[in-house]
């Protein structure tokens, strides 16, 4: 298989990023601990230990925040056996308030991975968040506040339409 | 491809079929960005279904709205980002990742800028050997709308890179400029 399994890796790999993402991003605290080895470890800056723990201070970091949304772009995954090292630029957009007033914070930075397979399975032993840019400023959303009502709306948490996403079929019944 | 096992097999038919449906999701973007209508019906099916913020019904209907809309404004760039896949047989379950730049024309005829964040949540449908949106969800996620700080329409910029257009005038369309 050769070139195909090592698209198949990195394939696997690219996922941990996005599922990590989707993890922060609904504040979904088991899909984020599934992410990493359970004796993984995490250096955030302004956390550094263990994976576990880092999950529980990751979702009460960002569980006050209005809303974040991670996008991931530039992946580049070294293989090397059982172990890959990875770089990942994120995107960060973080809507939250200061001193009562709505602000948006973006911010760029990378992960830097260590990434084990054990068994059949990839997961993240090590992550290193890098900061490159951020800018903060008062947000002007008109979006937001028109759309609280939306049913469209993102929402943290199961409510989300993520957790319906093969429940289509029905939505598609009832639109027929 | 003798020498692979069933397994592998399967495998490396996942991800053939992950990659069209990847492709699926970004000739969407380059349909809406360049306003194609012909592009666009290219990526649903004809009897496929569209739930946006402020639209939900068929794609026969979604295509005149989303063009009227895409018409009233200046330029789009739609950029997708981390895209999961489930594979299940001939359907493909999605979520998608995208942030939308919006320049628009403000009331009073100045330039705007509005930003999107959300998330496509598809099901994308496998007929033939065609992959192709069958029920689009777009889910909003965050906004930011404010007056255009664009430098790069100052005068001496605009010689310094070409401008992307809407319509088959695009370099996109064309490969003449690429030899």
């Amino acid at each position: 298989m050769g070139k195909i399994d090592d698209l198949l890796d990195k394939q696997e790999i690219m996922e941990l990023s996005y599922r990590y993402s989707r993890a922060c991003d609904r504040l979904d605290a088991e899909l984020m601990t599934a992410v990493y080895w359970p004796d993984g470890t995490d250096d955030h800056g302004a956390f550094k230990g263990t994976a576990p723990d880092y999950v529980d201070w990751v979702m009460g970091f960002v569980g006050n925040w209005v809303s974040t949304h991670h996008d991931n772009t530039n992946i580049l995954i070294d293989l090397d056996g059982d172990v890959a090292f990875g770089e990942v630029h994120w995107t960060g957009y973080y809507r939250y308030e200061i001193e009562g007033v709505l602000h948006d914070h973006l911010a760029t930075g990378r992960y830097l991975d260590r990434y084990e397979r054990r068994g059949d399975e990839w997961r993240i032993k090590h992550r290193t968040c890098l900061s490159d840019w951020s800018k903060i400023e008062p947000a002007n959303a008109a979006m937001h506040e028109a759309g609280l009502a939306n049913p469209l709306r993102g929402q943290r948490g199961k409510a989300d339409h993520l957790y319906n996403l093969r429940n289509i079929a029905i939505l598609e019944d009832a639109a027929e | 491809m003798a020498e692979l096992s069933d397994a592998e097999y399967q495998q490396f038919r996942a991800l053939v079929d992950r990659e069209a449906v990847r492709e699926v999701i970004l000739r969407n973007s380059r349909a809406i960005d360049r306003v194609d209508e012909e592009l666009l019906r290219a990526v649903y099916w004809p009897d496929g279904w569209d739930s946006h913020s402020i639209f939900d019904g068929s794609f026969e209907d979604y295509v005149p709205w989303v063009i009227e809309t895409l018409n009233g404004m200046i330029a789009t760039q739609h950029n997708v980002a981390n895209i999961l896949i489930e594979l299940d047989g001939d359907h493909a379950y999605t979520e998608s990742y995208f942030i939308a730049h919006h320049k628009l024309l403000g009331e009073g005829g100045e330039e705007r800028d509005m930003i999107a964040a959300g998330r496509y949540i598809d099901h994308i449908e496998r007929r033939g050997d065609e992959w192709r949106i069958k029920h689009r969800r777009a889910v909003f996620d965050w906004d930011l709308n404010q007056p255009s700080t664009s430098g790069w329409n100052a005068p001496e910029r605009k010689a310094m890179m070409e401008r992307g257009t809407r319509g088959r005038g695009d370099p996109v369309f064309s490969r003449d400029h690429l030899t």
